[in-house]
């Protein structure tokens, strides 16, 4: 070793070799760090996890025998006090377990540029009085168990009656002249986020705590 | 000897190198990888509902809700009054409301002297004044022009000569029973049975 002390200053084209050592060294320690934090912050057991497989779902709605990921409201079901209803299937099309949450929302651009969330207004929701094992939790929509490939076609879990329900503030009538939503471009979302089941630690049923979900 | 040992400590150095930079571009991968999520998402869009109103007199839009006419003679005088949604892109139902009036303050409270010759085949004249119109205003037929009376009748002799002011109010309103409830509950609108069934 001391031999290399020696030697290496008099090799003056090689000088970087030894600040990358350095550097990489210091790399190697932050990424030790890093990832001992990342992998142990929210777990009950101080385990890494590492999953094999894929976490992948399609989700889409049946219109005319048809699979569809388009959201067509006819103008005459967002006047006040409709209620529309669709049909929103999820399959499980990856290899992993994973948990999956759903929300929807309902945005009007008044100044016809920026969309803004009036979900007061017209309200996404889904019937959990249908879709058992779906519980509303801080505003989004969770399957309260793991679910796999499995469970893709099986109505009870992931077939889910969506709604919108346009409050009778929105202001579509002559008695309502001043509404500033009135004759307005808006855009609706319904997203379909999933996470891996294993390491993530939600649990099921009554003890399911949406709070661990983790999101990249 | 010497050489041979700078050879080795070299090799080993790049082997230690090549290890190190080889954990690290692990290490950053695994923890960009650290959690395996999807997402999906379905939209839709369009413009949020309208209801507009026109008002013409005799073909010619008017922003004017009053009417005015000259009486001439005891007949019927001639005067179109229509309404369109133009611009509207949701169904509607439609009321009217007509008072007439002399320009010299005479209110006519009855038809005795003049009145508006209106379709009851088109409309209904509601217990509480208004006429309401007997059909639904599909969102693909609001730009057709629709007659709320075609002329006016003059009844007594003692009318001539004086001008009449008619203000006439349309009003249109979605067609769902939210709205039914809101006219009658909310704005106590005294409505037609047959207009209530329109939804």
């Amino acid at each position: 070793m001391n031999s290399n002390i020696q030697i290496m200053p008099n090799r003056a084209n090689k000088k970087w070799v030894m600040p990358l050592a350095v550097a990489l060294v210091v790399l190697f320690i932050a990424n030790i760090i890093f990832i001992t934090v990342a992998f142990f912050s929210d777990t009950a057991k101080g385990s890494a996890v590492v999953t094999f497989g894929t976490i992948s779902t399609d989700a889409y709605i049946m219109e005319n025998s048809t699979k569809t990921t388009r959201i067509n409201l006819d103008t005459n079901e967002l006047i006040a006090g409709s209620v529309t209803q669709k049909q929103l299937h999820i399959d499980v099309t990856g290899t992993g377990d994973c948990y999956v949450r759903v929300t929807g929302e309902f945005r009007v651009a008044v100044d016809g540029t920026n969309y803004v969330a009036i979900n007061n207004l017209v309200t996404f929701s889904i019937d959990t009085t249908t879709a058992t094992g779906w519980k509303l939790l801080d505003g989004k929509y969770y399957y309260t168990s793991v679910l796999n490939g499995t469970d893709s076609g099986n109505a009870s879990k992931l077939t889910l009656p969506i709604k919108f329900t346009v409050s009778e503030n929105f202001g579509n009538s002559s008695l309502d002249g001043q509404s500033i939503y009135k004759n307005k471009p808006y855009r609706i979302v319904v997203s379909v986020e999933s996470c891996q089941a294993e390491g993530t630690q939600l649990g099921s049923g009554n003890s399911f705590d949406h709070t661990k979900w983790v999101s990249n | 000897m010497q050489h041979d040992n700078i050879a080795k400590s070299k090799t080993s150095f790049k082997l230690l190198i090549v290890l190190l930079a080889s954990f690290c571009i692990m290490c950053i991968l695994g923890s960009t990888l650290a959690w395996f999520t999807n997402n999906n998402d379905l939209t839709g869009d369009g413009t949020t509902p309208n209801a507009s109103t026109y008002l013409y007199v005799n073909g010619t839009q008017t922003n004017l809700p009053a009417v005015t006419q000259t009486i001439t003679s005891t007949d019927n005088i001639s005067k179109n009054v229509q309404f369109s949604c133009s611009n509207s892109n949701i169904d509607l139902l439609a009321y009217v409301s007509i008072s007439i009036n002399f320009t010299d303050g005479t209110l006519l409270e009855n038809n005795d002297w003049v009145s508006i010759n209106i379709s009851n085949t088109n409309w209904t004249k509601g217990d509480d004044g208004r006429y309401y119109y007997n059909s639904k205003i599909s969102k693909t037929n609001t730009n057709n022009k629709i007659t709320i009376f075609d002329s006016i009748a003059v009844n007594n002799e003692y009318a001539i000569g004086k001008t009449l002011n008619i203000v006439v109010l349309v009003e249109v309103i979605q067609a769902n029973q939210t709205a039914i409830t809101a006219l009658e509950n909310t704005a106590g609108y005294t409505l037609p049975t047959n207009f209530k069934n329109l939804v």
